[in-house]
């Protein structure tokens, strides 16, 4: 897509060349009104952006020089002016939009996005072809759940193709859409990245013709095949993964980088600290280990603590703790303790062994925005398999041996404020002769644990067996599933993932009322449940902010100013994909007769004010848990 | 925000470099290093860092002993630190906090974080 860009403010053209260029837009810039004319004039572009304060004519004046020479193309005008007056001013001018500065780049992207979507009369945040699904928010392109790595230039001419799917473009169309007005590429490049494009589409099984030929005239998306079921998926809401900016994303590359350099520049060092603690134990053995070498082999178990957790080594680096503490005991008193010690050592050794793939550990570590599973239990082999199941399927694990230890994880998390597990699964043995330590009480204690915390963590019970009784003793716990051994990591992980969903976190919902008060103490009373709330208190601007957050819940008010929650949810539902998204009134009236009128125009839920955190947030989680 | 000065004051070379790399990728922030509590203590007289993250377990002069000598230094006093430590001694916080540190942050810490950790302490906006 390409835009034109009118603004003298160098930082801010900087600022914008180059967020707009990873977002794979083709930019040209001018720096006062008049030239802004005689590009706009001159070349197609999908979207112009214009300072309000320019040289020579102002946004105002170019901006309805456009409009009068039947410039329909969409405009957004950039400003430091704030209030009503001016932005009523900049949209009777004719823009289409208006954003005052000093604003988020990101907020910028999503309004030009909700543009671009408009321009094509197509109000789905993510293009589609079949399976094909291309994010604008995120540049990925998907085919049947599997990314497909294509240039900056493929990706804008498919990104083109599925825009504008009735159009055929010749070459000089593309190059006047795709590339900026500095670059002049022959019409062969344009054919070559055509051909590029058509082929790596081809390797991941797609008609050879999606972009078809047309002779003598150019080139165009080939129709979707019309028999297929689109009442089955067609209009479920894509989940959203544009919550990491190009941005972001670029300095968590360079950060992995980084610290994967870091990881092996002290290679050896690590390899000699592993073999000054495999001598102090084999001294301590003996009997004969110094105290200097054994304060030595302290501080180095110390310092490979430190270190390998730095680098997302969880597990080792819990090992080389416990070697410093069992270092510091007196060994003449339990001959058992040595033999500990030179279990937890070998397993440091097999663990390390193990995680040769450090960018993967240390990716895993940073990805954040991956679902964290806590894998509870003693059995080293089934919590290990289970952790490699779920790495495989994008999912982060942290195992703690015991319920003591996970409670002291749980305070630590809770007083960094740090993201808490998503979804917890552990071992119990019911079975009375099963000598279990930790006993199933302290087990079942955690299970309640979880559960009273605000939001609540769902926990998925293993058992040696099926019983009623022990099914009541867990539900009763707040335990969310219980599964029966024997069973297999892969069963165990989607039933996590099937637990995960019912996490409020990241859910983004839209709250529209014109009480700004209320509005205001949302973020605070939701805070807990991890929702992305987005508020609104002009419902005029209702439709444009809602493609841009495509939330995964919207609340109403009912009796707002110009346009009434019945009204906004009626306009709603006309829309095939809208027509799903759960929607919750807020009303100040108990009586029956408004419920009828609400539920009629598709509502699926009333809550009335004044309402408590924890009721709304219930509420809330109840129609999303509904909706999947 | 201007770019904020920090001193860390830590023996281990892959702490040092880790900070290093966090703070300078996510936040733009100088990061001075101290490999321990005497060298510290001149780099925070010379330089005047923002901040100075302090490793409270090193050879020679500790955290502890190093923080005493700022604390106790006209030209260092001031400067608000911050402890890095094991988890093991982070029940100690509330210890740390009575000696005048303004808060612990745990090791080990995440690097891609540790920059906003510390805005959010300080009251720095990123």
């Amino acid at each position: 897509m390409r835009i034109l860009l009118v603004d003298d403010d160098e930082a801010l053209v900087e600022l914008l060349t180059k967020t707009l260029a990873q977002q794979n837009y083709a930019l040209d810039v001018a720096t006062d009104g008049e030239q802004g004319w005689i590009y706009g004039s001159t070349y197609t572009y999908d979207l112009i952006i214009l300072d309000w304060s320019l040289p020579k004519l102002d946004g105002i004046q170019l901006c309805q020089r456009f409009r009068a020479h039947d410039y329909d193309t969409p405009i957004i005008l950039l400003t430091s002016r704030s209030g009503s007056q001016n932005k009523i001013r900049g949209l009777d001018a004719g823009a289409d939009d208006y954003i005052c500065k000093p604003f988020d780049v990101e907020e910028l992207a999503a309004r030009i996005r909700a543009l671009l979507r408009r321009l094509t009369c197509d109000f789905l945040p993510i293009l589609h072809w079949g399976d094909l699904k291309l994010n604008p928010c995120t540049s990925e392109v998907i085919y049947q759940g599997q990314s497909l790595f294509l240039t900056a230039k493929e990706y804008r001419l498919l990104e083109l193709f599925l825009r504008h799917s009735q159009e055929v473009f010749s070459v000089e169309d593309i190059i006047d859409r795709l590339w900026s007005s500095t670059e002049y590429p022959a019409i062969a490049t344009v054919r070559s990245h055509l051909r590029r494009l058509r082929q790596k589409l081809k390797e991941k099984g797609f008609p050879d013709n999606l972009i078809t030929t047309v002779r003598g005239q150019g080139y165009c998306l080939k129709a979707f095949p019309q028999d297929h079921d689109v009442s089955k998926d067609e209009w479920c809401i894509t989940p959203n993964t544009a919550s990491v900016s190009p941005e972001q994303s670029n300095k968590r590359s360079q950060h992995i980088t980084a610290l994967t350099s870091i990881w092996s520049k002290h290679q050896s060092k690590r390899e000699q600290q592993l073999a000054t603690l495999a001598q102090a134990i084999a001294t301590l053995d003996a009997g004969n280990l110094e105290i200097s070498d054994r304060l030595s082999a302290i501080i180095t178990a110390h310092s490979l603590a430190g270190n390998l957790g730095q680098f997302g080594l969880d597990r080792a680096s819990e090992l080389a703790k416990e070697i410093e503490q069992l270092l510091q005991e007196d060994f003449s008193q339990d001959s058992n303790q040595l033999l500990l010690l030179s279990h937890k050592f070998a397993s440091l050794r097999q663990e390390l062994a193990l995680k040769q793939n450090i960018v993967k550990q240390i990716s895993q570590k940073f990805a954040d925005n991956l679902p964290l599973l806590l894998i509870i239990g003693e059995d080293e082999q089934f919590t290990e398999q289970l952790s490699s199941e779920a790495i495989d399927r994008e999912i982060r694990t942290k195992t703690i041996s015991t319920p003591e230890k996970v409670k002291h994880w749980l305070e630590e998390k809770q007083i960094r404020g740090e993201q808490l597990p998503h979804a917890v699964v552990l071992k119990v043995f019911f079975a009375e002769d099963a000598a279990q330590s930790p006993t199933k009480e302290e087990y079942l204690g955690l299970i309640a644990e979880f559960k009273l915390l605000t939001p609540s963590i769902p926990v998925i019970v293993i058992a040696d067996r099926d019983r009623f009784e022990d099914r009541l003793l867990v539900a009763r716990h707040g335990g969310k599933f219980y599964l029966t051994q024997p069973v297999n990591p892969h069963q165990v992980i989607t039933v996590c993932q099937k637990a995960a969903q019912y996490s409020s976190l990241d859910k983004k919902i839209m709250i529209v009322d014109d009480d700004i008060e209320f509005l205001q103490t949302l973020p605070t009373l939701l805070k807990p449940w991890g929702f992305k709330l987005t508020t609104l208190d002009d419902p005029r601007q209702f439709w444009d902010v809602l493609q841009a957050v495509a939330p995964d819940l919207l609340i109403l008010d009912i009796e707002m100013p110009h346009l009434s929650g019945i009204e906004l949810c009626k306009v709603l539902r006309t829309h095939p994909y809208w027509s799903k998204l759960p929607v919750l009134f807020l009303s100040i009236h108990r009586d029956d007769s408004i419920s009828t009128e609400v539920f009629a125009s598709g509502v699926n839920d009333l809550v009335i004010k004044p309402v408590l955190a924890q009721q709304l947030a219930n509420r809330i989680l109840n129609r999303l848990n509904l909706k999947r | 925000m201007t770019k904020k000065n920090i001193l860390l004051i830590d023996d281990e070379e892959t702490i040092q470099e880790v900070v290093q790399v966090g703070i300078s990728i996510e936040a733009g922030w100088q990061v001075a290093i101290a490999p321990s509590g005497l060298v510290g203590i001149d780099l925070a007289q010379l330089h005047q860092p923002d901040v100075i993250l302090l490793d409270v377990m090193m050879p020679g002069m500790d955290g502890i002993d190093t923080l005493s000598h700022l604390k106790n230094n006209d030209k260092t006093s001031t400067i608000p630190v911050i402890f890095l430590t094991a988890k093991a001694q982070a029940a100690e916080k509330k210890q740390f906090q009575s000696l005048g540190v303004v808060d612990v942050i745990t090791k080990p810490f995440n690097s891609m974080t540790l920059a906003s950790q510390i805005a959010k302490i300080l009251g720095w906006k990123i």
